[in-house]
């Protein structure tokens, strides 16, 4: 059952994404449910404006009971709470997720975290936290303290 | 309610579904919705208790719950029966089903209706696996079927095409059998047409005439039924109607009972006591006035002689005829008083009239008698002072009636001063006397004149 309600969510959302996607969101690729690749474009009047980035999804078989695992490849933004190695630093992605969010509502949130940006700078701890972090970020144990994004 | 093992998550809707009906964990319409009584969202069940075990917190607003079991309910009614009705399409739609239908129902119909649900041959040694709409013909050709069944199954004939089936395929058989008689589709529009089944499919479905009516047809069943429907509803109604009527009379036939019983033996005893009376006797009259010496008037009222107590047996009418004739008393009574009230005004104003035109006379016997002494009066004053104060003395503002009272004030004065020198005033002291009274008791002066 949880198996099956994996897959038909996720097949749900993407077809939702599909017809109806949100503007500056575009969906890379998204062959398997194991992961998905999808393009962000900084909104115009931000300091992102005209940047484009590319957010990886990997979903693991307990979705939407468990987050999806959510990083920034390639072009990763200078942003106070995205490390270099493109980890994000935002809770709904770990102890405040719910299992009504989704893969829209996720790039929402960071499209929303990029756009209030005022200052293009790393994280203060970036250059230590990207040389003790594992691979997944969601086996760091973060603290959230800015509520202003 | 879902039961079957069938997940209903699977279904295609034929319309878009209210976003209120989408469970926001699975996203799609609730299968057996729950609400969660702290916050009041709602989930279905199973998604909601797959959260709840993993994190005790609404997913929604996060609110926490204590004992997460006892806080899930039942959504009611209403929201299960709207994700219950929705229309959904079979999930064979890809094979060819076109059915569509309530969500409710869609188990009942995979298992029951759907030819295009796939089967496993029921031979166990064949595994191939079919449509249900293709089982038959499938069957008839699994020839390992054909020699093993046969040999420890019962056979069975069909009765149409005389071919033989084991038991269990027979009724599988003959619902397809082409040699089955049957009826035109169109039979309940008014095809007469009979024949067998292939010749049905092959032939008579594409000429028959009433197939091209199937539309007009359709609209017309549809209105009738919609007719009935409404015919039904109403004579429902009516029968309800009837049934108000029904106990309405019996009420009222209760409440005359009760009145007969009560009420009538009271009057008739009230009556029985009246007539006994001697005035009574003639039953014609309805009203005896007596006019005692004393000049009052006693009104008795008299009734008709009472029933025979025989005839109770019409309680109600009587009541009524006693009720009109008190009614017939009492107005007499009205009209006496009437006639009586009248006789008394009309002497009042006369006593009125003659006591005033008296009063009338002895004022002006007043007024003369007053002249007179205001006269007399002047000449004293002129003849004591002499010529030099003549004039002033003549204009004493004494007018009328008003200034009656207080030109006797004057006079009073006046008088009092000149009573010692003047011997003139004693003839007019009787008059000064009745004058200082009439001062001192004004509207009483009629009286004290007869006096």
């Amino acid at each position: 059952m949880s198996m099956a309600l994996f897959t038909k969510r996720l097949a749900k959302e993407l077809s939702d994404l599909k017809i109806n996607p949100p503007v500056g969101i575009e969906i890379e690729e998204a062959e398997t449910f194991k992961s998905w690749k999808l393009n962000l474009d900084g909104v115009d009047g931000t300091l992102y404006a005209g940047e484009r980035f590319a957010l990886e999804f990997r979903f693991s078989p307990n979705y939407p009971m468990e987050s999806p695992e959510v990083v920034f490849v390639g072009n990763i933004p200078i942003h106070p709470h995205i490390y270099s190695n493109g980890h994000i630093c935002l809770n709904v992605l770990y102890n405040q997720w719910s299992p009504v969010l989704s893969v829209r509502s996720i790039c929402l949130s960071i499209q929303s975290m990029l756009s209030s940006c005022t200052c293009k700078e790393p994280p203060p701890d970036n250059s230590h936290y990207i040389r003790t972090a594992r691979s997944s970020p969601k086996l760091t144990q973060w603290s959230f303290h800015d509520d202003s994004v | 309610m879902e039961t079957s093992t069938l997940d209903l998550r699977s279904v295609l809707y034929v319309e878009t579904v209210n976003s209120n009906l989408i469970c926001c964990i699975c996203q799609t319409p609730f299968i057996e919705p729950v609400v969660v009584e702290t916050c009041g969202h709602t989930f279905c069940r199973s998604c909601i208790s797959q959260v709840l075990s993993t994190k005790p917190t609404c997913p929604v607003d996060r609110s926490v719950l204590s004992d997460a079991s006892s806080e899930l309910k039942s959504a009611s009614k209403i929201i299960s029966n709207m994700v219950n009705e929705l229309l959904v399409y079979c999930l064979n739609k890809d094979l060819g089903c076109t059915y569509k239908g309530q969500r409710q129902l869609i188990n009942l119909h995979l298992k029951e209706e759907c030819k295009f649900i796939s089967l496993k041959c029921l031979n166990e040694e064949c595994t191939e696996i079919v449509m249900k709409k293709d089982l038959m013909k499938h069957m008839e050709n699994c020839k390992k079927a054909i020699c093993n069944k046969v040999e420890d199954d019962k056979v069975e004939e069909c009765s149409y095409c005389n071919k033989k089936y084991s038991s269990s395929l027979i009724l599988l058989h003959i619902e397809e059998c082409p040699n089955k008689i049957v009826t035109c589709l169109y039979a309940e529009f008014g095809c007469s047409w009979v024949g067998n089944q292939h010749e049905l499919k092959n032939e008579h479905i594409n000429l028959c005439s009433y197939g091209s009516l199937k539309n007009f047809f359709g609209e017309y069943k549809q209105r009738m039924e919609s007719l009935e429907h409404e015919n039904q509803q109403l004579k429902s109604s009516v029968q309800e109607l009837q049934n108000k009527v029904q106990s309405l009379q019996d009420q009222i036939t209760e409440i005359s009972d009760c009145v007969s019983s009560s009420v009538i033996p009271s009057l008739s005893s009230y009556y029985l006591n009246y007539s006994n009376h001697p005035n009574l006797l003639n039953p014609n009259k309805d009203i005896v006035v007596e006019t005692t010496s004393s000049g009052d008037r006693r009104v008795l009222p008299l009734s008709p002689p009472p029933p025979p107590l025989s005839s109770i047996s019409q309680p109600i009418l009587t009541t009524y005829e006693l009720l009109l004739s008190d009614n017939d008393h009492l107005k007499n009574e009205v009209e006496t008083l009437n006639v009586n009230l009248a006789d008394l005004e009309l002497r009042q104003n006369v006593a009125l009239m003659t006591e005033s035109s008296r009063m009338q006379e002895e004022l002006q016997s007043v007024k003369n008698l007053c002249h007179g002494l205001r006269m007399q009066m002047h000449y004293l004053l002129t003849e004591r002072r002499g010529g030099g104060n003549e004039a002033t003395t003549a204009t004493a503002p004494v007018t009328r009636t008003t200034g009656l009272i207080r030109s006797n004030n004057n006079v009073n004065v006046s008088i009092k001063g000149n009573n010692n020198n003047n011997n003139n005033t004693k003839a007019t002291n009787g008059h000064f006397k009745s004058l200082q009274k009439l001062g001192s008791m004004g509207t009483d002066l009629p009286r004290q004149e007869k006096l």
